[in-house]
C-alpha cells in the first residue's frame, strides 16, 4: 500500500473543551474549540495512527462524537492567519 | 519484597449500594457470561467488587486484572489459572500451571476445562481491564474457554469496549447478561446517597445539576464529592462546574489535586509515571520520606488510590486519574520525566522486579540499562514464562541499542534454538566485540551465557568438536552480588550445563555428560526449574544406560513424572525418555512390558525429530524385537538406525551397536552372506569397536571357523578393544564360549559363561543371553558350581518362552522382618546348594534349615526358590543389589 495515498488529514470531534493538560496527549494534532466541542485536526500517516488517537481518546474517558477524513490536499484550516502552534491557540481560547 | 498478587483487596470501596445493579449481576450468574462494557471511570471495578462482597462471593471468586498492554498469552493464563486455583481450592482439580519456554495454549485450555469440570461448587471468574489484553492468541483462547465452559464456571468480563470474543452468539440465545454505560449511570437517588455518605449537604436542584453535568458518570460524581468535601459554598462550586465547558474528568481532577497539600500534589504528580507504587518507591522519586502514609490516607479518603494487596503496601491509581496526572506532569515539568523513569528503573532493578525495571528504563530511553537488564535476566524470565513479554519489550529497541554485549549474548541463544543460526552468529559476534564493556561483577555470567550460545550454535551446525571446546566458562562457579543476581546466574549456568551435557552425550563423551548433567540438575532443583530438571534427568538417563539399565530406568521415570505433571508431553525429549524405559525393560528380559513404552515412544516422535533421538527409539525397538524372537522386525529397526546415522555428522555409538546386533541377527536367521555384506559397510573406525568384532565372530562361527572367532574375540575379552557398552562383553563371552565348545574345550566355555553371568548379575541383564544362540550351552552349565543360579534359572525361563514376572512398580515392603537365622539361610539360596548341604555349611539340622526356608518363602511371598531370591534382591536383603537406590 502506498503510504502517501493513505496519509490523510483528519478531523476528530470530541465533546467538551480540552484543557492544555489533555491536549498534551495529542501532540500531533491541532485543536480548536467551538461551542463545547473540540476538534482535533491534523495529518495522520495511516490507519494505525488514527486508531492510536482514538485509543487515547477512549483511555481518557472522552466522548467521541465524529471522525472525518479530508482529502490529502491541504485544505484551508480555520487557523489560517493566526498563530500556528496548537498550544498558543488554546491559550487564546482558554479564559 | 514480594510483588503484589492480583487478588481483590480487602476493602470494598463503594459508598453507595447500587442494589438494582447488584440484582442484575446476581441474576446474570445463572446464564454464565456477563459483560460489563463501559468507558473509563464508569464504575465497573467498584461495582463488581462491592457486589462480590455484598453477595458473599469473595471466597469463590477468581479475580484477574489484565496488565497494561498485555501481549503475553502465557502470563495472562498464568494469572487466570492461579486465581482460579485460589477460588477452587488447593489442593483441587484445577492444576497448577507452570511456565514453559514454548506456550501451548491448547493444552493449557484442555487441562483447565477438565479441572473445572471436576469442581463440586461453582466458581466465578472476573476478568477486569479485558481491553488491555492485546495478544490475539490469548483472545482466541479465551473465546474457546467461553465456548467450552462447564456449568461450574461463571464468567464476568469487564472492559472499556466490546471484546472480539464472539459474544453476539450468547446474546442471541439469551446466555449473555450485559451491563452497559447507560446501566451504570448514577440515578438521582444514588447521587443523593453518594453525597450524603460523603457528608455533603447540597440543595436538590444543585444535586440535579451535578447529575446532569456529569451525565451520571460515576468517576465524575466521585470526583465531585471529593471536590465538594469541606467546601464552604458547595452550591457555588456546582454552578461554576456546570457552567464550564471543560471535560468533567479534567476539571474535577484538577480541582481535587489543587486542594491537596503541596507534598501530596508533588507525590501524585511524580508517581503518576508508575503503573503501581509503594511507599519506598515513592520516597525515592519524591526525594523525601512519608509517602506510605500519604498513600494510605489517600486510599482511606476514597481518592482514586487503591491498594493491591491485603497488607496495603502496594497501590495503584485509577487509570484515568493517573493518565491526567501524567499529562499534567508532561505539561509542567517535561524535563523531569526521563529522570523519574530512570530512578524508578533503578529502584525496581534493585528490588528484583525486572520487567518493571525494563519498562521504565525504556521509558527513560536508557537503552543501555534496558538492554543490560534483559541480558542479565533473560534466561530467568524465559524460565518464568515471560518470554513473550520480553519479546514485546525488545520491539522498540533502536538498532544501535542492540550493540549491548549481555543483551546480544542472550538474544544469540534465543536465535539458535529457533533455529536462526546466521542471526545467532551475528549476535555472538556483537557480544564478543563489546565483551570488554561488561562490568567485572557480571563478567563470569556473561561468559557463561556466551559459551552456551556458542556451544549450542556449534551443536546445531553438527560441529560437536567446536561445541565441546566452548565448555570452559560453564565450569566456573556462580558468583554474584545480590540474591537476585545469584539466582539469575544459576539459571544461566543450568541452561548452559544442560546444553553442554547434551552435546557431550550425543558425541559419545558419556562420563563428562553425566558429570555436567548432574551439576545442571542440582542447579535446576535449587532454582526450582522443573523444565530444566526434566531435561537433565532425561539426558542423564541416556548417559546412565551405558552402565546400568536399572539406574537409567529410574532416571527416565523421574523425568517422565515431571513431563507428565506439567503437561510437557510434546517436548522433543519425550520419545527418548519413553524409549529408554522400554530399552531397560528389554535388556532385563521384560520384552512384553517394554511394548507400551516403545509404542508410545514411536507415537511421540515428531516428523522433524533430531536423528539421534529417532535412532535411540529405533534401536530400542530393535532390541525388544530381538528378545521376542521377531528377527525380521528387529533387522528392519536396526536398518533404520543405520540410515539415520548417515544423516548425522557425529558418530552415534548406538548405531555401531545396532549394526553389530543386526549382523548377528542375520546370522541367526541363516542369512550369512547378507550378514557379511552388512559388516562390510562398517568403516575402519567402526571396526575398532568390540561390537563389530563380535559380529564378525558370529559370522565365523556360522562358517564353523572357531579359531577365527576366538582370535577376533580375544582383544574384546581382554579389554583391549573398546566397546560401546559394557554389556556387549557379555555377548562376546557367549560367542567365545560357543567357539571354545566347538573346539572341545568345555572348561573354557564354562569359564566364559560363568564370567558372562557375573557381568550380567548386577543389572539383571537377560537379553544378551537371548541374542546369542547359546541356549544349549546354558542348559549344560553346571548349576551346582555356579554362583549365579538364580540368574541362570531366570535366563532359561526366558529362553523357554515363559514371561518374566512384571516389575513391581512400588518399592516392595517386607511385612514381617526375617530373623537373623533366616537371613543366614537366605544367603545360601542363590547358590543352589540343597537343604542338607546348607545345613552342613552352617551347622544346623536339615529340618531346621527347611523350616527357615519355609518361613523365608512365606515372608517374601514366594513359592519357589528363584522367586525368593528375586524378591530378596528387590528388598536389598541380598547383594549386590540389582537396583540403585536414590
Amino acid at each position: 500500500m502506498d503510504q502517501q495515498a493513505k496519509a490523510s488529514r483528519y478531523e476528530i470531534y470530541v465533546s467538551g473543551r480540552l484543557s492544555e493538560r489533555l491536549l498534551e496527549a495529542f501532540p500531533e494534532l491541532h485543536a480548536r474549540c467551538v461551542a463545547g466541542v473540540t476538534v482535533l485536526a491534523g495529518h495522520l500517516p495511516d490507519q494505525a495512527a488514527l486508531h492510536g488517537v482514538l485509543s487515547r481518546i477512549e483511555s481518557l474517558g472522552l466522548e467521541l462524537l465524529e471522525v472525518r477524513r479530508r482529502s490529502s490536499r491541504r485544505e484551508p484550516s480555520a487557523a489560517v492567519g493566526r498563530s500556528t502552534s496548537p498550544a498558543a491557540e488554546d491559550l487564546e481560547r482558554s479564559a | 519484597m514480594r510483588a503484589p498478587e492480583r487478588t481483590a483487596p480487602a476493602r470494598p470501596p463503594s459508598l453507595v449500594a447500587r442494589t438494582a445493579l447488584y440484582e442484575l449481576l446476581s441474576a446474570g450468574l445463572a446464564g454464565g457470561i456477563t459483560l460489563v462494557s463501559a468507558p473509563a471511570g464508569s464504575g465497573k471495578t467498584i461495582l463488581l467488587r462491592s457486589w462480590i462482597e455484598t453477595a458473599g462471593l469473595r471466597a469463590r471468586t477468581a479475580w484477574v486484572s489484565v496488565e497494561r498492554d498485555e501481549h503475553d498469552a502465557q502470563r495472562f493464563w498464568l494469572s487466570v489459572v492461579e486465581a482460579l486455583r485460589g477460588a477452587a481450592g488447593v489442593p483441587g482439580p484445577v492444576e497448577k500451571l507452570t511456565p514453559t519456554l514454548e506456550f501451548d495454549g491448547g493444552a493449557v485450555l484442555e487441562r483447565l476445562v477438565s479441572g473445572l469440570r471436576a469442581l463440586e461448587e461453582p466458581v466465578l471468574l472476573v476478568i477486569d481491564d479485558l481491553n488491555q489484553l492485546l495478544d490475539p492468541d490469548a483472545l482466541a483462547q479465551l473465546e474457546e474457554l467461553l465456548a467450552r465452559r462447564p456449568p461450574q464456571l461463571r464468567v464476568i468480563l469487564a472492559t472499556r469496549h466490546d471484546p472480539p470474543l464472539g459474544l453476539h452468539r450468547y446474546r442471541l440465545v439469551g446466555e449473555l447478561t450485559e451491563v452497559r454505560a447507560i446501566d451504570l449511570r448514577f440515578t438521582l437517588d444514588e447521587t443523593r446517597e453518594l453525597l450524603a455518605a460523603a457528608g455533603i449537604g447540597l440543595a436538590d436542584d444543585a444535586v440535579a445539576s451535578l447529575l446532569s453535568r456529569t451525565e451520571g458518570w460515576a468517576a465524575g460524581l466521585r470526583l465531585a464529592a471529593l471536590s465538594l468535601a469541606g467546601r464552604a459554598e458547595p452550591e457555588r462550586f456546582v454552578a461554576e462546574f456546570s457552567g464550564s465547558e471543560r471535560t468533567v474528568a479534567d476539571y474535577l481532577i484538577a480541582e481535587v489535586v489543587a486542594r491537596q497539600p503541596e507534598r501530596v500534589r508533588r507525590l501524585l504528580l511524580l508517581t503518576s509515571i508508575l503503573e503501581r507504587v509503594n511507599g519506598a518507591l515513592a520516597d525515592r522519586l519524591v526525594g523525601a520520606t512519608g509517602s506510605e502514609r500519604i498513600l494510605l490516607e489517600l486510599e482511606d479518603a476514597n481518592a482514586f488510590v487503591f491498594s493491591l494487596d491485603p497488607e496495603r503496601s502496594w497501590f495503584r491509581y485509577h487509570q484515568l486519574f493517573a493518565d491526567l496526572l501524567r499529562l499534567e506532569l508532561r505539561r509542567t515539568e517535561p524535563d523531569s520525566v526521563p529522570g523519574l523513569h530512570h530512578a524508578a528503573a533503578e529502584w525496581f532493578a534493585e528490588q528484583g522486579f525486572v520487567i518493571d525495571a525494563i519498562k521504565h528504563a525504556q521509558a527513560a530511553t536508557d537503552w543501555r540499562l534496558a538492554g543490560d537488564l534483559i541480558g542479565q535476566y533473560g534466561f530467568s524470565l524465559s524460565l518464568d514464562g515471560s518470554f513473550a513479554t520480553m519479546r514485546a519489550l525488545l520491539e522498540p529497541f533502536p538498532a544501535d541499542a542492540l550493540a549491548n554485549p549481555e543483551l546480544a549474548a542472550f538474544l544469540a541463544y534465543g536465535e539458535v534454538i529457533r533455529p536462526s543460526l546466521d542471526t545467532a552468529a551475528a549476535y555472538i559476534a556483537v557480544a564478543e566485540r563489546h565483551a570488554s564493556e561488561v562490568p567485572a561483577e557480571r563478567r563470569r555470567t556473561f561468559d557463561a551465557m556466551l559459551a552456551t550460545a556458542r556451544l549450542t550454535l556449534a551443536r546445531w551446525r553438527g560441529d560437536y568438536g567446536t561445541a565441546l571446546s566452548e565448555a570452559q566458562p560453564l565450569l566456573e562457579a556462580v558468583e554474584a552480588d545480590t540474591v537476585g543476581e545469584v539466582a539469575a546466574a544459576r539459571d544461566v549456568r543450568a541452561v548452559g550445563l544442560l546444553n553442554l551435557g547434551t552435546v557431550e552425550l550425543w558425541s559419545g563423551a558419556g562420563d563428562d555428560a553425566e558429570r555436567h548433567l548432574r551439576e545442571g540438575l542440582e542447579l535446576a532443583r535449587r532454582n526450582g526449574r522443573p523444565y530444566l530438571e526434566q531435561g537433565c534427568l532425561a539426558h542423564l538417563a541416556v548417559a546412565a544406560a551405558r552402565n546400568s539399565l536399572t539406574a537409567a530406568r529410574e532416571l527416565a521415570a523421574q523425568a517422565l513424572e515431571i513431563l507428565e505433571k506439567y503437561g510437557w508431553m510434546s517436548e522433543p525429549i519425550v520419545p527418548v525418555v519413553l524409549a529408554t524405559m522400554g530399552a531397560a525393560d528389554a535388556w532385563q528380559g521384560r520384552f512384553d512390558d517394554a511394548q507400551p513404552w516403545l509404542d508410545r515412544a514411536e507415537q511421540a516422535l515428531r516428523p522433524d525429530a533430531e536423528p539421534a533421538k529417532e535412532l535411540l527409539v529405533r534401536y530400542a525397538r530393535g532390541i525388544q524385537r530381538l528378545g521376542q524372537g521377531r528377527h525380521a522386525e528387529a533387522i528392519a529397526a536396526f536398518a533404520e538406525t543405520q540410515r539415520l546415522q548417515l544423516l548425522m555428522v557425529a558418530r552415534d555409538p548406538l548405531a555401531i551397536q545396532a549394526r553389530g546386533l543386526q549382523v548377528q541377527t542375520l546370522v541367526r536367521m541363516g542369512e550369512v552372506s547378507a550378514a557379511r555384506a552388512a559388516v562390510e559397510t562398517a568403516t575402519d573406525d567402526e571396526r575398532r569397536y568390540g561390537e563389530t568384532q563380535a559380529a564378525l565372530a558370529s559370522i565365523h562361527l556360522a562358517e564353523r571357523d572357531a579359531h577365527a572367532a576366538v582370535e577376533v574375540l580375544a582383544p574384546v575379552l581382554s579389554g583391549t578393544t573398546h566397546v560401546v557398552r559394557d554389556l556387549s562383553v557379555i555377548n562376546a563371552l557367549l560367542l567365545d564360549a560357543l567357539a571354545r565348545d566347538m573346539l572341545g574345550d568345555a572348561k573354557a566355555a564354562e569359564d566364559d559363561i560363568e564370567r558372562a553371568l557375573g557381568l550380567a548379575e548386577p543389572d539383571a541383564l537377560i537379553l544378551p543371553f537371548v541374542i546369542t544362540p547359546a541356549r544349549d550351552l546354558l542348559e549344560r552349565h553346571p548349576r551346582h558350581r555356579t554362583a549365579h543360579a538364580a540368574l541362570l534359572a531366570t535366563i532359561l525361563d526366558a529362553l523357554s518362552g515363559s514371561r518374566l514376572p512384571a516389575r513391581s512398580s512400588e518399592s516392595p515392603v517386607l511385612q514381617e522382618e526375617l530373623t537373623e537365622s533366616e537371613i543366614r539361610v537366605l544367603g545360601y539360596l542363590p547358590s543352589n546348594l540343597s537343604a542338607p548341604e546348607i545345613a552342613a555349611e552352617i551347622f544346623l539340622s536339615t529340618s531346621t534349615v527347611k523350616t527357615h526356608m519355609r518361613h523365608i518363602y512365606e515372608k517374601l511371598g514366594a513359592h519357589r526358590r528363584t522367586e525368593a531370591v528375586e524378591r530378596a534382591r528387590e528388598l536389598g536383603l541380598l547383594g549386590p543389589s540389582a537396583r540403585t537406590r536414590r
